[in-house]
């Protein structure tokens, strides 16, 4: 739940969620980081067909087409039965993860369309695939936990979302170690499920463990730090500290006006939410300019018109 | 007859472009079944309703916000997202709906409280 890869701070969560074409880019529904263990990309086939056809009519909303193509795809893994690598300690993987990847994916599409009963299965069955092929420790188990933690979230159960970002956070940690940018995100994640529980001593203690990592790996302007960075100020902005809040989003702002392209739809959301912040603090006139900025964006974003 | 089932028409575009609104402001893919289950739950309340009160409905906001308030919940659509939405109600990302929408925010659950 992380608003740097969102148009809000859950729902493209769940949207990079049935984004999925590749392992590698599973590990994305599960906000795994750049640089963190992730399975190779299964070679072209008609899985891959078939799972990119999917994420076509999801993004025009064709949500049907959507399922259906998302099906197929998992049928096709089913009947290539490709599951994930079997060498736990292997960081890439010898085989194609195909089955789990699509487990994950047609689970975070029902849940993006909040179809919370078809997607617990799944979820369930990739776990179960992925601890016994590559071990209960290792980190794309950890991506699958987050995926289930999502569907968690999605239905409100904050405390068993929280369980199993901790057990995600338990395996990255030991897996990748303390240090790793990949924890950094998981702080992140488990700070929020934690501000949603109103835990705000913990969600702030969590949210500024997770941006010190990331800024220790990343340096301090990188784009995933701006995401931390995002989490902070929505975070002080809901509990009223707003010289604070107010900071955050222009350390945000800044990072994303400088290394995101103008055009960049995250770069529009951060302007939506810094608007949000500026309207709650009286200062409608400036939230109008960055309103209309947001506007201008997702319209060229929409046409495919080129920069300026 | 035609008259009659022009209202429901009315009222079930009229729904159907609401909820339409709804999740696009939240930016959030729209439970498409459940959708269709409320647009269901909405034409078979105002099929029960005599035609005059139908008519009535339709030319009352209020009225009309309350039935559609009504079969938001009886579908369950007030169960999808749930999570979801509390948490944009909260961020103050849900603060763009047009006032009358507070008849479905309001269904959602507030921030538990530790």
């Amino acid at each position: 739940m992380e608003p740097v890869s969102r148009t809000g701070p859950w729902q493209r969560h769940i949207l990079a969620g049935v984004l999925c074409v590749t392992a590698s880019s599973l590990v994305s529904c599960g906000h795994a980081e750049p640089g963190a263990h992730t399975p190779v990309a299964p070679p072209a086939t008609l899985w891959k067909v078939h799972t990119q056809a999917a994420q076509r009519a999801y993004v025009v909303r064709d949500y049907p087409e959507a399922e259906r193509q998302y099906r197929k795809a998992l049928k096709e893994a089913e009947r290539l039965k490709i599951a994930a690598p079997t060498d736990p300690s292997s960081e890439g993987v010898a085989d194609d993860p195909a089955l789990p990847t699509s487990l994950n994916n047609l689970a975070n599409f029902y849940v993006a369309v909040a179809r919370y009963d078809e997607a617990e299965p799944l979820l369930q069955r990739a776990l179960t695939l992925t601890r016994a092929n590559l071990g209960p420790g290792h980190p794309y188990v950890a991506v699958t936990l987050q995926n289930l933690a999502s569907l968690r979230e999605a239905q409100g159960e904050f405390a068993e979302a929280q369980a199993l970002l901790e057990e995600a956070l338990r395996i990255d940690e030991k897996a990748l170690g303390a240090s790793h940018q990949k924890v950094g995100h998981d702080l992140n994640r488990l700070a929020e499920v934690a501000a949603a529980q109103q835990k705000i001593a913990e969600a702030e203690a969590l949210f500024y463990q997770g941006l010190a990592i990331r800024e220790e790996n990343l340096g301090p302007d990188h784009p995933d730090v701006a995401v931390s960075l995002m989490s902070l100020a929505q975070f002080y902005a809901e509990q009223d500290q707003n010289a604070k809040a107010e900071s955050f989003y222009r350390r945000a702002l800044a990072i994303r006006e400088k290394k995101l392209g103008p055009n960049d739809p995250v770069l529009a959301d951060t302007l939506r939410y810094y608007a949000v912040f500026l309207r709650k603090t009286s200062r409608n006139e400036y939230a109008r300019q960055l309103e209309l900025r947001a506007d201008t964006i997702d319209t060229r974003v929409s046409l495919d018109v080129p920069t300026p | 007859m035609g008259a009659r089932d022009d209202v429901t028409d009315e009222l079930r575009k009229d729904f159907r472009e609401r909820l339409e609104l709804f999740y696009a402001q939240l930016q959030l893919a729209p439970p498409y079944d459940s959708v269709e289950k409320a647009v269901g739950v909405l034409v078979v309340r105002l099929k029960a309703m005599p035609a005059e009160d139908r008519r009535a409905l339709a030319a009352d906001p209020s009225r009309r916000w309350a039935i559609y308030r009504e079969a938001f919940i009886a579908s369950g659509l007030n169960r999808k997202h749930r999570g979801i939405i509390a948490g944009l109600i909260r961020s103050g990302r849900a603060a763009g709906l047009p006032r009358e929408y507070g008849a479905f925010l309001d269904t959602y659950p507030a921030p538990q409280v530790e």
